[in-house]
């Protein structure tokens, strides 16, 4: 027997996030390091461990619901309705889901889903993130995505159709000689759909992806930036807010479940590849989906990737808060550091620190916090190392 | 006793296969045998197995049954094969009776050979030729021998015809060296007297000191003395030097090579070219010794982390111990604070004793440009010898500006010297004269200013001539010259570390192409960072590195989020490897790349 995983399941009243990671394409995008296989006969059998998993954590979960859950992927719009169905019940009767809870599906317009549309509707999905990536048919055939900008246009419709009022986008800049104009007319042609929510995501590749070895050439940071800058401007004056460094959102339709991650929110993950946080844990399940159908116990699977100290946390909360527009409020650390000198010492220190980054026009600091503005945002990780000691 | 002794080095320019012939007289002589054999043995410095070049002179013992049925004990003093480590040479050969003079039958004799065989024929060392890679189509053996010849004046006609290679007639090589190098003479009557020509530092058994007994006799628990500095000390151990480690006897007699330890915590009191004696029986003289190593090349070496700078001493301190060609003193710069001046044989030296500092002692270092020792005759008419830029006088109270200059042999394939003499040109170099060798080879003379040479002149020699050309040159001379002080600003401010000395007709080009250099190699920031090079407050060259733009992780979820705390970390360690001028931060690359400008 095996010993059971503590998943350190908070006790506080805060709602937790339910993550899902389903980890299978059509094919692999050239750019992509998340978890996924080519392997669509292998769904039952993963829903099936899924339900396993759920089932036995959900005694774990001390009582706690869930206000949202994402099916991320991989390529979530290739389950079949009924194993979303039976997925999200589950849920339901495990953990809890809230009444007005959250539940987001990824759809790649290449999967054929808009007719499984209705039946996710039914199954509870209340909201719907579309990887368009680009407008443009031709950038897309670079980077090695299967669809082309028309099976975005009918997967909008489809969505709109089967009465989803929550929809996001994905777009990516800096591609494969992209010009700025190039990336006009793809994020025009997002605002021109009206989705509630839209991702905007620098291209970045690791060193082993498959696109990176191509050895196209890529825009500069310069023009990066101007990419960034001029998507924003635009975004807000179509009423759109921008939230974090990547996302914008009509008002009150920012992604309740990607807030968590940068607000230090508990989220449990399930299936290869998904990562959890509870009370100071991370946790994840490796990227093995052979092994993860083949556990009798699914969740025995889970492996410890830190335990946070008051320390770490106060790092991360420093470093995820400063992608959020909200940004760090100082009172927020006051959790992780309860002594009053060192809690006056360290919100000294910031601010001294983040001096020349306000000058240099990052963005603003106040009795209450630290906030960046979009020239901030893009050269973040210089001022996240700025500001801390680590 | 001694008939049964060679002591022998082996000269060969680089690759011309003499680690892969000291590697087959190991194994021939049962010394390591195949299956242990590891490519190259004697070359045991990781540095020196990537280089493919041996620095440290190093010693091994091998038991040879000759064909009369006796067992000869031949002593092999590795020598290193650059231009920078002469001095590592001479040393070597002063321990030896004889010399392998290793030519590669596809080359002919180079010019570093060349200057090493004359170096053993001044030590009256016994040449023995041996013509190597006769495996290789392109070899020309005769070729081989009549520049031999020729050129160094020594018979070649019964020089052993090998490939180290495959080891075809690597065993005449062993014959050679028996029957054409004389024993040591038998002086074991004589007071003790043996000289020291390498020692290093064991954690474990103190410093081991590698010496040839010229006269007399050392033994187990014997006191010692240095003869420069009166130290004594009890040797623990003594003995021979196996390929693999230490075979330790009781007494060794004159003739022999081996090392000594005696728990010796300082290496400073065994330095290269002392001589030891006995202290109950000592000699009434020692050795003249080495001609020291004098250092031509010097440049700032600089802790990254201002506070390591006692790590740095310590590790220069180890390392000057086995290289007693490396000198420092401390300085300060107002730039990177801390750190010391040191001087180098050459600017492989340099990189090298770098390298080791990074690799050896865990330091991460910031390294001026090199600067040769330049003499000022001021307008008060005294005098002053410069090896640091920054210590350069203003031009109002210069009389007279003097650099040194060598004179630089450089043997080539006649199809390359116009490529070489163009390119000594440009180095400000002065035609002497050329000629002609056998085999469609030519030596080149040329007066060359020493700061041209130090910067990158091996690199574009050797791209200059497709790898063929090879370089020596002699002790320096100062020559009147027309220098400026090259003053480089970031954001308005000298930074004193990046000033260098320069000849006025070179310093617009050079001031442009560091400018650009430096523009590639600052990391952009926070704030737009104007680049401006100055000769006497007149600004001649200017660039700008853009302030800084993207530094996000557009991505962060769930499973990004350890990741990403990694890559801050890692973006953070990198950091404080950075030099902070004011609002400018510098990391070790910006200084090479004043190094580097013809990459």
């Amino acid at each position: 027997m095996s010993e059971a995983f503590d998943i350190k399941a908070p006790t506080s009243r805060d709602k937790i996030g339910i993550y899902i990671h389903v980890p299978f394409c059509i094919r692999k995008c050239p750019y992509c390091d998340f978890y996924s296989c080519e392997k669509p006969e292998l769904i039952e059998d993963y829903t099936r461990a899924l339900e396993r998993c759920i089932a036995s954590c959900g005694p774990l979960m001390r009582g706690k619901t869930a206000d949202t859950v994402y099916f991320g992927g991989g390529t979530p719009s290739l389950l079949p309705e009924k194993n979303v169905s039976k997925i999200i019940e589950e849920l339901s009767c495990r953990i809890g889901i809230e009444k007005n809870a959250e539940i987001t599906l990824e759809v790649n317009p290449a999967s054929g889903a808009e007719r499984r549309f209705a039946g996710y509707k039914s199954a509870g999905v209340n909201r719907i993130s579309i990887g368009m990536q680009s407008a443009s048919d031709e950038m897309l055939a670079l980077i090695g995505r299967l669809h082309r900008h028309a099976d975005t246009l009918n997967t909008v419709k489809a969505a709109r159709r089967a009465l989803f009022d929550n929809l996001s986008l994905d777009l990516m800049y800096g591609l494969p000689y992209q010009t700025l104009s190039d990336w006009k007319h793809s994020y025009e042609e997002a605002i021109r759909l009206s989705p509630e929510h839209i991702s905007f995501y620098a291209l970045t590749l690791s060193q082993d992806s498959r696109l990176y070895r191509s050895g196209y050439d890529y825009p500069d940071d310069d023009v990066q930036y101007e990419m960034y800058e001029s998507f924003t401007d635009a975004a807000a004056r179509a009423g759109y807010v921008q939230y974090e460094i990547s996302n914008c959102a009509k008002p009150e339709r920012r992604s309740a479940h990607n807030l968590k991650y940068w607000s230090l929110g508990d989220y449990i993950g399930f299936g290869p590849g998904a990562h959890s946080f509870m009370s100071g844990r991370r946790f994840y399940t490796p990227e093995d989906l052979d092994g993860f159908i083949a556990a009798k116990e699914p969740e025995t699977l889970f492996v410890t990737e830190e335990d946070c100290s008051d320390d770490d946390l106060l790092y991360e909360l420093v470093m995820l808060s400063l992608r959020t527009s909200e940004g760090l409020a100082f009172s927020k650390m006051r959790r992780f550091l309860p002594d009053d000198d060192a809690f006056c010492a360290l919100v000294e220190k910031l601010k001294e620190r983040f001096a020349p980054f306000e000058k240099a026009g990052c963005g603003t600091c106040g009795d209450d916090g630290i906030r960046l503005n979009t020239k901030g945002f893009f050269i973040s990780n210089s001022i996240i190392c700025g500001l801390t000691d680590r | 006793m001694t008939k049964k002794i060679r002591n022998f080095s082996i000269i060969a320019h680089i690759d011309h296969g003499k680690s892969t012939l000291a590697d087959r007289l190991l194994e021939l002589t049962d010394a390591v045998s195949k299956r242990d054999m590891q490519e190259q043995v004697l070359d045991n410095m990781e540095l020196e197995r990537e280089r493919g070049i041996t620095i440290k002179a190093r010693a091994v013992r091998l038991s040879y049954k000759a064909d009369d049925g006796e067992i000869y004990e031949l002593n092999l003093i590795d020598t290193p094969g650059h231009v920078d480590f002469n001095y590592e040479v001479s040393r070597s050969l002063f321990a030896c009776e004889g010399a392998l003079l290793v030519v590669d039958a596809t080359q002919g004799i180079q010019a570093q050979t060349l200057a090493n065989a004359y170096l053993a024929i001044d030590h009256d060392l016994e040449i023995v030729p041996v013509i190597n890679k006769i495996d290789l189509p392109a070899a020309d053996i005769e070729g081989a021998k009549n520049e031999i010849e020729d050129v160094i004046g020594i018979p070649a006609d019964y020089a052993p015809c090998i490939s180290a290679k495959t080891g075809q007639n690597v065993e005449d090589v062993l014959r050679a060296i028996v029957k054409y190098i004389p024993a040591p003479e038998d002086k074991d009557e004589m007071p003790a007297r043996a000289l020291v020509f390498d020692s290093y530092y064991d954690s474990y058994k103190g410093v081991i000191v590698y010496f040839r007994l010229f006269e007399g006799k050392l033994r187990r628990g014997e006191t010692v003395r240095m003869m420069s500095n009166g130290a004594e000390f009890e040797i623990v151990e003594l003995g021979y030097l196996r390929p693999f480690g230490f075979e330790p006897v009781e007494e060794m007699s004159s003739g022999e090579v081996g090392y000594f330890t005696a728990s010796i915590k300082n290496l400073s009191l065994t330095r290269v070219g002392d001589t030891v004696t006995s202290a109950a029986e000592p000699a009434s003289q020692p050795f003249d010794g080495f001609k020291k190593a004098q250092p031509v090349v010097f440049s700032g070496i600089y802790p990254a982390d201002g506070a390591k700078y006692p790590d740095l001493r310590d590790a220069l301190e180890k390392l000057r111990l086995n290289d007693a060609a490396l000198s420092f003193e401390p300085e300060t710069s107002a730039a990177l604070g801390f750190g010391f001046r040191c001087g180098f044989l050459g600017l492989l030296h340099m990189e090298i004793i770098q390298e080791r500092l990074e690799r050896e002692f865990s330091l991460d270092l910031i390294t001026t440009a090199p600067s040769v020792i330049y003499k000022v005759e001021l307008t008060d008419g005294s005098v002053m010898m410069i090896d640091n830029p920054t210590n350069y006088p203003s031009p109002d109270v210069i009389k007279a500006a003097y650099e040194p200059v060598v004179k630089a042999s450089i043997i080539t394939p006649t199809e390359f010297v116009g490529n070489i003499m163009e390119l000594c040109q440009e180095r400000r170099g002065r035609f002497s004269d050329m000629k002609y060798l056998t085999g469609n080879r030519a030596e080149l003379h040329y007066f060359m200013p020493l700061n041209e040479i130090v910067y990158d002149f091996f690199d574009a020699l050797k791209s200059k001539s497709k790898g063929y050309a090879s370089l020596d040159y002699d002790e320096p001379v100062y020559e009147k010259s027309n220098l400026v002080k090259l003053d480089i600003l970031l954001n308005g401010e000298i930074v004193d570390a990046l000033s260098f000395i320069v000849h006025s007709e070179k310093a617009y080009p050079r001031a442009r192409r560091i400018a650009e250099k430096l523009k590639e190699n600052i990391p952009r920031q926070l704030f737009e960072i104007p680049i401006q090079a100055a000769v006497g407050g007149r600004i001649i060259a200017r660039e700008t590195v853009k302030a800084m733009r993207k530094d996000v992780l557009a991505k962060c979820y769930g499973g990004d989020i350890t990741r990403k705390k990694k890559l801050l970390e890692k973006q953070k360690e990198g950091k404080k490897k950075m030099r902070s001028l004011g609002t400018v931060e510098l990391g070790q690359e910006a200084f090479m790349a004043v190094l580097k400008l013809d990459e």
